[in-house]
């Protein structure tokens, strides 16, 4: 029986590994909220990741299972002029440093929320790194 | 004049959020941007949602705080506005001697209806326009700003450029400071607090 229950335990397992739930103790990533936005519409998302590793981590790819796609923006402002383009360089985080993503800043563009998401819902977002897994976590949505 | 303009404003956002001492000697030290003398506010006129308009030359006796956006804009544009619904919480039943007015520079995408929806999220008060494609350039030039659509490549469609500053009218319908980006919603409530009774 216990040896049945080892073998069901590995198969379960075998189906996850590329995708770790993040627990609050040991999660590198803090604080995730999204604003709240209509069906269809686009939100933004923050957080931040701390890399408590001892090596460099790079965060490869976003998604959403609760929208069409996910990019990272950053908004400028220059001359008082607010522009807000793509980050195309994939985030490097150096051991003991954090990326921060937050207003008016670096952020995570969450296009065509397949629902509408008011305060108090969460919106589940995925992130890639370069260790080889994936972070599964959900954003607190806070009133718009 | 425009000149006086740019200057001001480059130097606003080379201090950022810092506090910056008004220079007016009626005003005590604020945390916007403070314009010393204060000239008159730029024409501003644009149909509501309903078809009356929104003239700002009407609003004297109200103090007004503008910000020109756009409702695709999901970091800045609604980072200010909740930031106003704050103050506007904030400042209680004084609140009520200020507009609350939000401008979207993307009619190609903003009905009047749709910046009247956004802005509502925030706070049922808020005021949405939009600017017609007629009127954006004649609007951008009286207020000083460069409107620019900007083409990504992303799965949002394009980007507007847009003032990054809140704009504090005040009762007498002149333009007296600038809140810039990321001012806190506390200090926001405060300087208003000096310009409403």
């Amino acid at each position: 029986m216990k040896k049945l229950l080892v073998i069901a335990a590995l198969f379960i397992g075998a189906g996850t590994v590329s995708c770790v739930r993040v627990d609050r103790e040991a999660s590198p990533v803090r604080g995730a909220w999204a604003r709240a936005a209509d069906s269809a519409a686009t939100t933004a998302a923050y957080f931040t990741y701390v890399n408590r590793d001892t090596i460099t981590v790079e965060i490869t790819s976003w998604s959403s299972p609760d929208a069409a796609s996910v990019e990272l923006h950053q908004t400028m402002v220059m001359d008082g002029m607010a522009h807000m383009l793509p980050t195309t360089a994939l985030p490097v985080i150096e051991p003991g440093d954090s990326l921060v993503l937050t207003p008016g800043a670096q952020h995570l563009m969450v296009i065509g929320l397949k629902r509408r998401v008011a305060a108090g819902d969460s919106v589940t977002l995925v992130i890639a790194t370069s260790r080889g897994r994936s972070l599964r976590f959900g954003a607190q949505v806070r009133a718009p | 004049m425009m000149s006086l303009w740019r200057a001001i404003r480059i130097l606003s956002f080379a201090v950022g959020s810092t506090v910056l001492a008004a220079c007016s000697e009626k005003l005590p030290p604020l945390h916007g941007v403070v314009f010393d003398p204060a000239d008159a506010a730029p024409p501003l006129r644009i149909a509501r949602v309903n078809g009356t308009p929104f003239d700002l030359a009407a609003e004297k006796g109200h103090v007004v705080l503008l910000y020109f956006g756009y409702t695709h804009c999901p970091d800045i544009c609604p980072a200010t506005l909740s930031d106003w619904a704050k103050a506007k919480r904030t400042l209680g039943k004084r609140a009520e001697q200020v507009r609350f007015v939000f401008v979207s520079v993307d009619p190609e995408r903003d009905t009047p209806a749709v910046s009247a929806a956004y802005t509502t999220q925030f706070d049922s008060t808020f005021i949405g326009l939009t600017a017609t494609v007629a009127d954006l350039a004649t609007l951008a030039g009286n207020w000083h700003f460069a409107v620019m659509k900007e083409e990504t490549g992303t799965a949002n469609g394009y980007g507007m450029s847009h003032p990054a500053q809140s704009y504090v009218i005040d009762r007498e319908g002149r333009v007296q400071m600038l809140f810039p980006p990321a001012t806190r919603a506390d200090d926001i409530a405060s300087d208003l607090r000096h310009f409403i009774k």
